[in-house]
């Protein structure tokens, strides 16, 4: 029995390593609940935490079909609350005391300093099928040549609106830049609603608007222009980028700059704005707060009407294996599982858009036909999922002053320009 | 300010029930503001309470109107959802044995500073009100270490020892004015009679600060009981929960119940509440009355 | 006089020195023994992260990951040169002046009267503690929610009484929301302001004031002779405590007006950027942090504080030895 010697050997090195019977006691009573198997030849129980309770539900789907399929690993997950999770996760892992599976919020949990760049996490090259997986799927999984995490879902932005609001005006899905000002405006000067929705409070909505308006003329050449330095924000053609933002900011909700997430959802699923720029998973929050709602969604209009429309496409949750995991062999397991057709059913189901190629949402609800439309827009690769291009949220969300007047349209992609790291190939 | 004795006792009758009028009417007078006053401040958290009643979209379609249904669904919803039973077992302790820590030490270490002499009195004072100062939460990443070192993670002892000590800075900050306020005459009886200083502080200054002791304890109970932050760092295993934290969880990535976020709030602020109203109808008012003569 | 029953001088000087000595020991350590507790547990679970924390300044970390790149005391500097900063201070002094106020006048009265006998007593008192009590982000979202032009009731409600010409999108345009946000922060603020100066009214003798009272005197001199000095303690302490408060806010702020001080920048504070620098915000974006920046904020405004709540508490100690 290699396998169980292998278990015995990786763990009494866990254990000298962590420092002290005492410690590994208190971290094992701790973080493993009631019965995980300890060393035992039946069992060995993977940790691994979850940053989003709302989705329990699919986690123990998953975690049941896990079970069908490796009877002998125990997965134990601890439920932490969304907001608070990069900095629980952060402390736990400079504290020597993260999960075995650690989940991530995007790629940067993969490449950035709570994964690959901290030296926290373990290569998983040759675990996973990277055919199966997505292309970009495939690119944001993988830094400085090796695979580093196991993708689970992803995510599509684009735009939804308000079907009923549109008939209402005769407005159509724009197609051009100048047609969605004209449609902005038109919805706008009809005075009773609100033409977009756009809480920006901490400034994650403008900076998808920007972002899709960019991809909209660089398209999936984007992050590779930006990252060789073919192409910067700063020029002229791609400020207007910047600058349409500022044009349609005329027609955004009232006090938009000081609205919240929370607020902005609900105006645009009562019907008080029209259009929203929003997520795959930012659906269902519409729907909770609107049960009724008839919501369309379009992908960002080229500038000319030349191109298709496009949307965002991003790795949204991928899991990790830590370095400092007892049982590496089982945690990497669970975790490239995940990525199995069986998972990502459920994934599909119940969490968001899946990170394998060839499943499609089948039923005939809401959520499906939502789905199904977000995946017949062409997509290009989103900034986030990638390190020198990834800083260019945190470079938006510091730049308020564009709608206070404060900062032109060239200033803020200058200041956006010098988030990204240009690494000429 | 001397009371002028009135000679004939029909003036003095006079006098009382004129003064007893007086006092109705400033009553009155002075319950109107305060009615005010209270109505500004019960506002927000009116609103709070009638969401608890109401679902997410109905919410959102009326905030501020009153709920289509008295239904406590909400309650009991989150009751379950957040495991509430334990989550106030777990309060309910660390808070307790939190908050027991601090006023003891505080109320210790103001004694000897306000009345025990001794060079360097006041730096120790200015040295534990500065922990007041400083950002607990920059101060977490190394507190986590230190505790994992000590082989505490995982239990509610780093929870207990933190917020003991967090809590000390404003113990002492209260409690040294008041002690030194004690007449000295009080304690020098005490000690011709016998007393040590120990006895000193149990039996004469102790029962003499009753007031801002259980204000400092009501003070440090509440932001204990509402936090979040510590017991999220060190003990967020679902066994060790506290009530914050259970709510915590209603808050998604894209779905927020604030129907249970509101319910899941006021059931954690009742008990608070209550307790505060009772500790300080202990020694607000008539019980107390004439307690430090001068 | 026999040798033996008689001790010799030396001997009875030497013994009474000694007990002297073993009584001079224990007095000394009597302040000791009361602050043993407070001083162990304060210097071992606050005092040595701390220590541990602050040299975190020193490097450019963002918060996980090795700690590799010293770069001495750029960070400071950069802190001090930091335009961003100093307007989240400048607002801070503004929360500060606004509370300082509010405080004094509010709340002292708001004690005062609630120190009276009335028969709804222990309900007023309740409703005021009631701000302190909720949690702070679910109540900072309901002020949000009020205050909103889309679906808020403040605007409603004033033009329901004719004052159209006074709504505003509060907080969105940079002249109303600091003043607004102080508002919000005055309404949670003043319950433990309250609550401070009511204990502190404890200790002023209620014969002393009836007294005066039924001598005719009027409110106002019972409140300037008796109360106010009586009150000099929990003044003391009301006070230091705000500045404290004022300066550290943070929570309230993060909830109302989101991490980067909406809109625009003209309502971040201190504590805020602090948080932002240190902890990721809702994108999860966590490599952009920068630890060491945060603690380089922390330490400035911890030895700023320090040494204006020093000031005031010193000052303040002054006034309550001169009042006594």
């Amino acid at each position: 029995m290699t396998r169980l010697e292998e278990l015995r050997v990786s763990r009494r090195q866990a254990l000298q390593s962590v420092g002290g019977a005492l410690l590994a006691g208190g971290l094992v009573s701790g973080l493993a609940a009631c019965g995980g198997g300890d060393g035992g030849s039946s069992s060995t129980t993977v940790t691994a935490w979850f940053n989003r309770p709302e989705n329990r539900r699919a986690m123990e789907d998953l975690l049941a079909a896990f079970k069908r399929d490796h009877p002998d690993i125990a997965v134990d997950v601890a439920y932490k609350p969304t907001a608070e999770y990069p900095a629980v996760l952060k402390t736990a892992l400079v504290g020597g005391a993260g999960p075995d599976a650690i989940v991530t919020n995007g790629a940067n949990g993969i490449w950035g300093d709570t994964g690959a760049d901290g030296g926290y996490i373990l290569p998983l090259d040759g675990r996973l099928d990277l055919s199966a997986l997505q292309p970009s799927v495939q690119r944001a999984i993988t830094y400085r040549g090796h695979v580093y995490g196991a993708p689970v879902s992803t995510f599509r932005v684009g735009v939804y609106y308000q079907r009923e609001l549109f008939d209402k005006h005769g407005l159509s899905e724009p197609t051009s830049w100048d047609e969605l000002l004209a449609t902005s405006r038109a919805l706008s000067d009809a005075g009773d609603v609100a033409a977009w929705a756009m809480p920006a409070q901490d400034m994650i909505l403008p900076f998808f608007f920007y972002h899709l308006a960019v991809n909209s003329i660089l398209g999936d050449d984007s992050v590779a222009a930006l990252t060789s330095g073919r192409r910067k924000l700063t020029d002229p053609d791609l400020v207007r980028a910047a600058q349409l933002m500022i044009d349609a900011s005329k027609t955004f909700a009232e006090g938009y700059q000081a609205v919240a997430y929370a607020e902005g959802k609900a105006l645009f699923a009562q019907g008080r704005a029209a259009m929203i720029v929003g997520g795959s998973s930012d659906y269902a929050g519409y729907t909770e707060i609107n049960p009724q709602l008839d919501a369309g969604f379009f992908g960002f209009p080229s500038p000319d009407g030349s191109q298709a429309p496009t949307v965002l496409n991003g790795l949204s949750m991928a899991y990790t294996v830590n370095k400092k995991a007892s049982d590496r062999d089982a945690t990497a397991t669970f975790v490239t599982w995940l990525t199995s057709r069986a998972a990502q059913q459920v994934v599909l189901d119940q969490l968001g858009l899946p990170s394998i190629d060839g499943l499609a949402p089948s039923g005939s609800d809401t959520r499906s036909a939502m789905l199904r439309t977000i995946l017949g827009v062409d997509a290009s690769p989103s900034w986030l999922d990638f390190p020198t291009t990834g800083g260019t949220i945190v470079a938006v969300q510091r730049a308020p002053q564009l709608f206070t007047g404060k900062l032109t349209a060239e200033q803020f992609a200058a200041q956006v320009q010098r988030a990204i790291v240009v690494a000429p190939a | 300010m001397s009371v002028e004795v009135l000679a004939e006792p029909d003036a003095r009758v006079r006098a009382r029930a004129a003064f007893r009028r007086r006092e109705r009417l400033r009553s009155l007078r002075g319950q109107a503001p305060l009615v005010l006053a209270c109505l500004l401040v019960l506002a927000p958290c009116w609103f709070l309470a009638l969401g608890a009643f109401k679902s997410v979209s109905e919410f959102f379609e009326s905030p501020f109107g009153l709920p289509r249904s008295w239904s406590v669904h909400n309650f009991t919803d989150a009751w379950e959802q957040a495991g509430l039973t334990t989550a106030f077992r777990n309060s309910v302790v660390i808070t307790a044995a939190s908050v027991f820590l601090s006023t003891a030490c505080a109320a210790l270490a103001s004694f000897a500073i306000a009345r025990l002499r001794f060079r360097g009195a006041t730096v120790v004072q200015l040295a534990l009100v500065a922990g007041l100062v400083l950002p607990t939460q920059l101060i977490v990443i190394a507190a986590f270490v230190e505790m994992r070192w000590l082989g505490l993670l995982g239990t509610i002892l780093p929870v207990i020892l933190f917020y003991g000590v967090s809590g000390i800075p404003i113990g002492v900050l209260f409690l040294v004015g008041f002690f030194r306020a004690i007449p000295d005459a009080l304690t020098e009886a005490a000690a011709i009679d016998g007393a040590g200083t120990w006895r000193q502080f149990r039996d004469v200054v102790l029962p003499l600060a009753r007031a801002p002791i259980m204000t400092v304890a009501i003070l440090n109970s509440v932001w204990i009981w509402n936090d979040f932050f510590v017991p999220l760092v060190f003990a967020n295993q679902e066994s060790l929960q506290t009530v914050p934290l259970a709510i915590l969880n209603f808050y998604g990535a894209n779905t927020t119940d604030y129907g249970l976020v509101f319910a899941g709030v006021v059931m954690s602020a009742i008990p608070v509440v209550a307790v505060y109203v009772a500790m300080t109808r202990q020694f607000i008012g008539g019980v107390m009355a004439g307690g430090v003569k001068g | 006089m026999s040798a033996g029953t008689v001790p010799s001088r030396g001997a009875a000087v030497a013994a009474r020195r000694g007990s002297e000595r073993a009584a001079a020991l224990r007095t000394a350590a009597r302040p000791l023994l009361f602050l043993a507790p407070a001083l162990l547990l304060y210097g071992g679970f606050l005092v040595l992260p701390t220590l541990g924390s602050i040299p975190l300044a020193l490097f450019d970390w963002s918060g996980a990951g090795p700690i590799r790149h010293f770069v001495g005391f750029d960070n400071f500097s950069a802190v001090l040169r930091d335009r961003q900063f100093r307007d989240a201070a400048l607002h801070n002094a503004w929360l500060f002046a606004g509370l300082f106020v509010f405080t004094n006048v509010v709340s002292l009265g708001l004690a005062i009267l609630l120190d009276r006998r009335y028969r709804l007593r222990d309900v007023y008192r309740a409703i005021v503690f009631l701000p302190y009590v909720l949690s702070t982000i679910a109540i900072g979202f309901v002020w949000q929610l009020l205050l909103s032009p889309n679906i808020g009731l403040l605007n409603p409600a004033l033009e329901a009484v004719g004052l159209d010409g006074l709504t505003h999108a509060w907080l969105a345009e940079p002249g109303t929301a600091l003043w607004v946000l102080i508002a919000a922060f005055a309404w949670q603020w003043n319950a433990l302001a309250t609550v401070t100066f009511l204990a502190g009214l404890q200790n002023v003798p209620r014969e002393l004031r009836e007294a005066a009272r039924i001598d005719g005197a009027r409110g106002w001199r019972v409140l300037k002779d008796v109360t106010v000095p009586a009150l000099a303690p929990a003044f003391t302490t009301v006070n230091v405590l705000l500045v404290i408060f004022a300066f550290r806010a943070f929570e309230l702020a993060y909830v109302i007006t989101g991490p980067v001080g909406a809109p625009g920048g003209s309502t971040l504070l201190m504590g805020v950027s602090i948080y932002a620098n240190a902890f990721p915000t809702s994108g999860g974006y966590s490599s952009a942090t920068n630890v060491s920046y945060a603690m380089a904020q922390g330490v400035t405004l911890s030895i700023v504080l320090g040494l204006v709540a020093l000031a005031m508490l010193v000052l303040l100690t002054r006034r309550e030895r001169r009042v006594r």
